[in-house]
């Protein structure tokens, strides 16, 4: 009797899960396929599948050259946002965890801002700002990159954090220290090694929120130095059928580095053996003892 | 003797957040105490004249009002699919890459996507029609309602994405342990894991409400500002008209305020469910 | 081969003193174990020696050479840390290397050295593991040969064995005070255990409360503890509290009973409150033979029996009041039952006497506890 409640109970939590499972991932992929059949269709008006196909939108996409200018620039600012970002979190958190002073609570609160902040506020503040002080610099691409950066610290702060708690840093920095290690070589050496899996999910995460954002780019630089999002924005009520081909180029971008983030972020897969490893440690330490 | 007190070890560390600190002073203190002290240049008039304008106020409301809605909603979703997914996620990793990329696929990409799926000519609009559902003309994508859709397909999983640590956090031993006290699942839900996980449940959504109401790209492409946010009022303020600075200036601060709201309540259920589930 | 000295050293933590002024001396090649109970500030003492913290006050001497405010990276001191502290990233072999490497040492030279290393303590062939894939008792070896690998000028240990089980704990001591006899080297180990401190040290320093109480040889320190304290902290043994009546003979009463203690020092005065604690296994049953010197027998009934492999330790509560701990040979005459009624016998010389108000020994012949860290300096 037992045995057949409790597996009632699993049965009906698996089919919750699916169902709720389910349903999400249709949320999810429903818009993606609609967008790729739209990308790929040559005439289609009432039917459920596209009528004939071509990838004629695709093919009029690559030969654009505002896709080659604005994807460039696209690429370009991502990648070097994201690497400002990982950077400066990796010496911000490395100071933290070897310092003493309570500088901590400040980084943190630094970095929940960007959370809150709405990208249309911050690009307001960032317009005001330079406007002010030194209007040189309005419409330039190096707002937009440092804005983007600062915008995207909240993930690559909270990630890089956690993969700091793993390794405990600040006892591994004293042993480098009594091994006459300086501070670069254990950041060469030891941590940006050892930070390897936190160090691509944060990255990834960095450069795909540059790479989506519309808010900043548009309203720091706009078409003064179209990023792809904003040639995205413009084609949009223009024509449909490229902006399909290019919102499905935009969206494989963005899963292929989300995806991968999210995939490498997930609880580590030795946990599971764990007690098995536990025991191997403790069988191997016993033959140690029958050494000695 | 105590004179070598300071020596080698303090200066190094702090000179390593120099660079972090730069990028915050430029890009997020500066910008925002300029965006606050020029929303204050004619004293209280742009205030008032912000405040007396109904269509910025009828913009708060119904920000408000969908940031809301899509919040209660995502919220109890995205904590369901953490729920029944925190225990499995060490053997499928890719369900966590599918969350992750739905969390943070926004922007224009997506609104072209979803209308593709639910605008006139959309892909579920036939469907449906086909299984003899007409959405239209009831239906308007270009609408709070329509724009509803379009907010929960990323804040259903940014809200899972961020409750998970805490759903995981939830311990088999403890619903073992109720069960051998003699407590039912619904005892064992109500009276241990609810209350363990309220905390983290409130702080995860207020991150989805500070999400879904500074959403500008997608509400922008979708409804053509045609949908009255105030998002899209700053947007509009900005690029339209230069002399109207000043009223953008207001309207972000207001929403400014809002958020810094939010966050203290975010800071403080954070800081309760911190206590359980580390 | 270094000599170390600290002198004055005193650490604040805010207004809290951690540590009050610590003055030891230890020798060339000298093996001394800091050994006290945890927050007593033995582990700060051994961080600020190695230059990881910076002492307030005081100064650190390697032989004529200050080092109180040089850096870690150049003192030259090799450190092995509770929690192991492998680098993840690196292999064992490259654990070992890093450091030789780091000093510019050519990249296959410092691999060779690394593998004689990995050898000497015993883990040839596991050159290609990563710290993960290691045993505790195994990451602690590489730990160790990490240390010694830069060939430093004194190895500093900080609790290593106490994140271990307790049979690897055994092993693992014999081969790390062996390998510290073989090159030498002058070591400084910290622990709260004092099986481990007592077995593998030339000398311990008691500390309590960021002060050293005594620094005596394991067997000094055993037999004729300087301190309550040490007397307390080391080994099992019974508390009593009570006044001196007389010196010649030498009594003191405890409540309903006298004890007859051995020879004190000139300093004792009658009718001072002592402190007397007694080894449990220096106390033995009064069976029905008769001694020819004079003895205490006291009466009491066994309130709890722990049978420990060996010995039997009996909790006995005497009728005249307290309670004394003794051990007995685990042989089958000695088996009682609780509440049991037995005689116990003391001998004057198993009575550890200290003075109630400073704690210090008042026993003829063992030194005051300051006097004994003064003739280490």
């Amino acid at each position: 009797m037992k045995h057949a409640t409790s597996y009632d109970n699993k049965s009906q939590e698996h089919w919750f899960m699916w169902l709720i499972t389910g349903f999400f991932l249709i949320y999810t992929f429903l818009p993606l396929i609609a967008t790729l059949l739209f990308s790929l269709a040559r005439r289609w008006t009432t039917t459920i599948l596209p009528e004939s196909w071509t990838i004629n939108a695709y093919v009029q996409v690559f030969r654009d050259p505002a896709f080659v200018g604005t994807m460039g620039r696209s690429l370009f600012l991502s990648i070097l946002a994201s690497i400002i970002e990982v950077g400066v979190v990796i010496l911000a958190l490395l100071a933290l965890n070897i310092g003493k002073n309570r500088i901590g609570d400040w980084l943190e609160a630094l970095a929940i801002i960007p959370v809150a902040l709405p990208g249309v506020v911050l690009a307001i503040g960032v317009v005001s700002f330079y406007g002010e002080f030194l209007p040189v610099l309005l419409g330039q691409p190096v707002l937009l990159i440092g804005a983007e950066a600062a915008f995207g610290l909240p993930f690559v702060y909270w990630t890089l954090q956690n993969s700091f708690r793993a390794i405990n840093v600040k006892l591994l920095y004293e042993a480098a220290c009594t091994l006459r290690c300086t501070t670069f070589q254990f950041l060469t050496g030891i941590l940006i090694p050892s930070l390897k899996r936190g160090i691509a999910v944060a990255g990834a995460m960095a450069f795909a929120t540059a790479f989506d954002d519309f808010a900043l780019a548009q309203l720091i630089v706009g078409a003064g130095w179209e990023t792809y999002p904003v040639l995205l924005n413009k084609y949009f009520r223009i024509d449909g059928h490229q902006t399909s081909a290019m919102s499905m180029i935009a969206i494989i971008i963005t899963f292929l580095f989300t995806s991968v983030a999210g995939y490498l972020s997930q609880p580590d897969q030795n946990v599971q053996k764990e007690d098995d490893f536990i025991i191997q440690k403790k069988a191997s330490d016993m033959g140690e003892t029958v050494k000695a | 003797m105590s004179g070598n007190k300071k020596g080698w070890r303090p200066e190094l560390p702090s000179l390593l957040t120099v660079p972090y600190l730069v990028i915050c002073a430029f890009f997020l203190i500066f910008p925002l105490t300029a965006l606050i002290r020029t929303s204050f240049q004619d004293g209280f008039a742009g205030w008032i004249r912000v405040m007396q304008n109904s269509t910025y106020f009828i913009a708060l409301k119904q920000s408000l009002l969908l940031a809301a809605w899509t919040t209660v909603e995502a919220s109890i979703a995205g904590a369901a699919l953490a729920l029944v997914w925190a225990r499995r996620l060490k053997r499928h990793g890719w369900f966590l890459a599918i969350l992750n990329f739905a969390a943070h696929n926004g922007g224009i990409s997506l609104a072209f996507a979803i209308v593709a799926t639910l605008g006139t000519n959309g892909m579920l609009t036939i469907l449906l029609k086909k299984a003899g559902i007409n959405l239209y003309p009831g239906f308007q994508l270009s609408s709070i309602q329509g724009l509803h859709w379009a907010y929960l397909s990323f804040l259903i999983p940014f809200m899972s994405m961020i409750f998970l640590p805490a759903a995981g956090a939830l311990r088999q031993e403890w619903m073992e342990a109720a069960s051998t006290l003699g407590a039912g699942k619904f005892q064992y839900a109500f009276r241990v894991a609810g209350p363990v996980l309220l905390p983290a449940y409130l702080s995860s959504t207020a991150l989805v409400f500070l999400q879904a109401l500074g959403t500008y790209a997608t509400a922008q492409a979708i409804s053509g500002d045609n949908v009255n946010l105030i998002t899209i009022q700053i947007g509009y303020l900005i690029q339209q008209s230069l002399f109207r600075h000043a009223d953008a200036n207001a309207l972000s601060f207001i929403l400014l305020i809002i958020m810094v709201f939010v966050v203290l309540i975010y800071r403080y259920a954070n800081r309760k469910a911190a206590r359980w589930l580390e | 081969m270094k000599q170390l000295r600290l002198k004055g050293i005193s650490k604040w933590f805010g207004t809290f003193q951690a540590l009050k002024g610590i003055e030891i001396t230890v020798g060339a090649g000298e093996f001394v174990s800091l050994l006290g109970p945890s927050g007593c500030g033995k582990s700060t003492l051994l961080r600020i020696i190695a230059g990881l913290e910076s002492a307030d006050e005081g100064e650190v001497w390697l032989d004529d050479c200050n080092f109180s405010c040089v850096p870690p990276q150049k003192r030259k001191v090799g450190m092995v840390f509770q929690n192991y502290a492998l680098f993840p990233n690196l292999t064992a072999l490259g654990n070992i290397s890093f450091g030789l490497e780091v000093q510019g040492m050519d990249h296959e030279k410092a691999r060779h050295e690394a593998r004689c290393w990995l050898e000497k303590v015993g883990l040839k062939g596991f050159e290609k593991r990563y710290p993960h894939e290691l045993s505790g008792g195994q990451q602690q070896r590489v730990a160790l040969a990490r240390a010694l690998a830069p060939k430093p000028e004194i190895l500093l240990l900080d609790e290593p064995l106490s994140a271990l089980d307790a049979s690897v704990r055994t092993a693992l001591r014999n081969e790390i005070r062996q390998i510290q006899q073989e090159l030498g080297i002058t070591a400084i180990y910290v622990t709260h255990d004092q099986a481990e401190a007592l077995a593998m040290s030339d000398r311990i320093a008691v500390m309590r409360n960021g002060e050293i109480v005594e620094m005596a040889t394991p067997q000094n320190l055993y037999r004729n503890p300087a301190s309550l304290f040490t007397a307390e902290f080391i080994g099992a043994a019974s508390r009593f509290d009570g006044i001196l009546l007389s010196i010649h003979p030498a009594i003191g009463q405890f409540g309903r009973f006298t004890l007859l203690l051995p020879e004190l020092a000139y300093y004792a005065q009658p009718g001072m409150p002592i402190t007397v604690m007694i080894r449990a296994e220096s106390v033995g049953l009064a069976r029905n033979t008769v001694e020819d010197r004079a003895i205490t027998v006291l009466r009491g009934e066994v309130q709890m029996n722990n049978f420990m492999g060996n010995i039997i330790r009996l909790h006995v509560g005497l009728f005249q009041g307290g309670t004394m701990l003794i051990d007995l040979p685990a042989e089958d005459n000695c088996i009682f039952k609780t509440g049991e009624k037995i005689d116990i016998k003391v001998f004057p010389e198993a009575c550890l006497v200290y003075d109630s108000k400073s704690g210090s020994s008042l026993l003829k012949g063992v030194p005051q506890a300051r006097e004994m860290i003064k003739t280490a300096v």
